[in-house]
């Protein structure tokens, strides 16, 4: 079983604080508006909780994240409160998409989305790969969907 | 061959509805000078009109005549200007009978004889007796038939337009009655809108009678809306039929609109049964066919269509059958953990809406104690609830179809074939994890937003990883 990289643990935390810290606002506003409550107090303290919260749900996501090119299906495992386990048979890949968010160039990372006519096809993504294996990967994939590829694949 | 002679009468009062009105119209516009000489006039007229008319369509009836011949239909019509017309048998596509509702009662049928290309019948025989229009169209057909295999070396043994399925009066007055449209869901909505302002003025005057008066507007609005959406379902589904086409299924229906549509059968993705508690009771069934497919000009295509809008549960199998060959619906049931599960959450949320009762009741201090009572009926409510529930769940590993049964109140079984899944999906959430429950979901091509996936759910994980490695094996072999 493969694991992504360790950076994109990095990847999570960034943008999990940065959603901690605009909820933190977010919160904090009406506080700031009508209490006069020290507003820096109540935004620090929210957002060291929210803080808190991302650093132990994205260690657990790490740590729930894995993958494997199987003989002939695609394997993923991930979530922390809805466990998924997945079976991507290579006939039905339509195709694969490399994709590099601006924080997965930072890191020097990339991601694989894999599409399927399924309903949720377009979930199928494997996060935090290095970009020459995320091409690599991208290559194996479209040559074993193309060898099984006979039939419209719906 | 000759038309049936009811056809006279029939057409003769169709031609004077029209007489009717314009009677009507004329004479609420003499209403003012109205006198007995008016009336005998306008009668006169009238008699006379009708007469003409049923002359006239004498005249049509005993002008019409036609013949079935080996390789065409003649046709010989008109009564002033005369008509010859012959279809070659090859370009009819369609023999079409039908019927309206005075028409079954005079037991009479309308036989159109449809051609390629062309969306008006090439001919249309009004009206044959019901015995002589089926003798036509099986006539029509099995020399089409013949002609075919002189042309083709074909043998082609299915009837093609034999309907698989056509739904009986008896079948449609059940839908209309089973179905809950939304149309009733507004009028329950509307009526419970008016009810409480009612109710607030009569708890103070107490007044026995405006109390019925009140109970009955409500029940009339009830009764008013439930009837609309019976009428509308059964125009909606009025002789509702389904062709086996060899490489599609088409259906027809409707009373005032008559639509037709197609179902490709290499697009099915999956079948579905749904009742709810009425068909359940009374053994029927209503069958929907979801497809999906990329087609030429690759956009999806996506959709359910009621395929039998309701049948006998045995018959409805027997047809489904035919389009998917999956054998018998059997489920497996799910543990019974799962039961106490759904029971778990049922009481939970009970109990919450029975304290919320209790504690609002003495932030106001209000004095109708008694409803808060009432509400522990909800106990027993969500056992019975959690045991449906998990009664009602099930999955089945068909030869080549896997069957999921979901939903306690419009009950579905689902048949996906194997060869139809896209991704093979397990799931657990973390209250799953704790009752040590999973769920496993076959996502098929185009479903999900539109039609919920397959899915058996709160299956024993162990009993989960066999059901999953079968399906993938027997997903495998459906390819090759």
């Amino acid at each position: 079983m493969k694991k992504p990289e360790k950076k994109i643990i990095s990847a999570w935390l960034i943008a999990g604080l940065i959603t901690s810290a605009v909820l933190a606002a977010i919160l904090t506003i009406p506080v700031v508006l009508q209490l006069q409550f020290p507003g820096l107090t109540g935004f620090t303290a929210i957002f060291i909780l929210l803080a808190a919260v991302t650093g132990v749900y994205t260690f657990y996501r790490y740590r729930a994240w894995g993958f494997e090119v199987r003989d002939d299906h695609l394997y993923l495992e991930h979530g922390v409160i809805v466990k998924t386990y997945s079976m991507v048979p290579f006939v039905r890949i339509q195709h694969v998409d490399t994709q590099r968010s601006p924080v997965d160039r930072l890191l020097g990372l990339s991601h694989i989305v894999v599409y399927t006519a399924g309903s949720s096809g377009a979930d199928v993504t494997i996060p935090g790969l290095k970009p020459e294996d995320a091409v690599e990967m991208q290559e194996k994939l479209r040559d074993v969907a193309i060898s099984s590829e006979d039939r419209d694949a719906v | 061959m000759k038309l049936s002679r009811k056809s006279i009468l029939y057409r003769a009062i169709q031609s004077s509805g029209s007489l009717a009105l314009v009677l009507v119209f004329t004479g609420s516009f003499s209403l003012k000078n109205f006198s007995l000489a008016m009336i005998a006039v306008v009668a006169l007229l009238a008699g006379l009109t009708l007469g003409l008319t049923f002359l006239w369509q004498y005249l049509v009836w005993k002008n019409y005549t036609f013949s079935i011949e080996p390789d065409s239909v003649k046709i010989k019509h008109g009564v002033l200007r005369k008509h010859d017309r012959e279809i070659p048998l090859g370009r009819i596509q369609n023999v079409d009978v039908k019927r309206n509702i005075v028409q079954r009662v005079l037991n009479i049928a309308q036989l159109n004889l449809e051609t390629a290309g062309g969306s008006t019948s090439e001919a249309s025989f009004r009206y044959l007796e019901i015995d002589d229009a089926r003798d036509i169209q099986e006539e029509i057909r099995s020399r089409k038939k013949g002609e075919n295999m002189e042309k083709a070396g074909e043998t082609k043994k299915e009837k093609q337009d034999e309907p698989v399925y056509e739904i009986t009066d008896k079948e449609i007055i059940l839908l209309g009655i089973a179905s809950t449209d939304k149309r009733v869901l507004g009028g329950v909505f509307a009526a419970m809108a008016i009810f409480p302002a009612f109710l607030g003025g009569l708890m103070e005057s107490s007044d026995l009678g405006a109390l019925t008066g009140v109970t009955v507007i409500f029940t009339g609005i009830l009764f008013f809306t439930w009837i609309s959406s019976t009428v509308s379902v059964i125009l909606k589904f009025w002789g509702f039929r389904l062709h086996d086409r060899g490489e599609s299924l088409e259906y027809e229906r409707g009373l005032l609109n008559r639509s037709e549509g197609n179902i490709p059968k290499e697009k099915i993705q999956k079948l579905s049964f749904e009742e709810n508690p009425v068909k359940r009771l009374l053994g029927y069934s209503t069958l929907k066919i979801e497809t999906a497919g990329y087609s030429p000009t690759q956009t999806m295509e996506k959709g359910a269509e009621a395929a039998i809008p309701l049948s006998k549960k045995s018959e409805i199998i027997e047809i489904a059958n035919k389009v998917e060959n999956f054998g018998e619906i059997q489920v497996n049931d799910i543990p019974k953990r799962a039961r106490k599960r759904y029971a778990s959450r049922y009481l939970i949320i009970s109990l919450i809406i029975i304290s919320g009762g209790f504690i609002s009741n003495s932030l106001i201090q209000s004095n109708y104690t008694s409803l808060n009572y009432l509400s522990f009926i909800l106990v027993p409510l969500a056992l019975i609830a959690s045991h449906l529930k998990w009664k009602n769940k099930g999955y089945g590993l068909n030869e080549n179809h896997f069957v999921t049964m979901n939903g306690f109140w419009n009950r579905k079984t689902m048949i996906t074939p194997y060869y139809r899944i896209q991704n093979l999906i397990e799931s657990e959430t973390v209250i799953q994890r704790y009752w040590d429950l999973s769920t496993i979901t076959l996502d098929t091509a185009g479903s999900g937003r539109v039609i919920e996936n397959a899915t058996a759910v709160d299956l024993d994980p162990v009993e989960l990883e066999e059901v999953k490695s079968e399906v993938y094996r027997r997903f495998q072999n459906s390819l090759k």
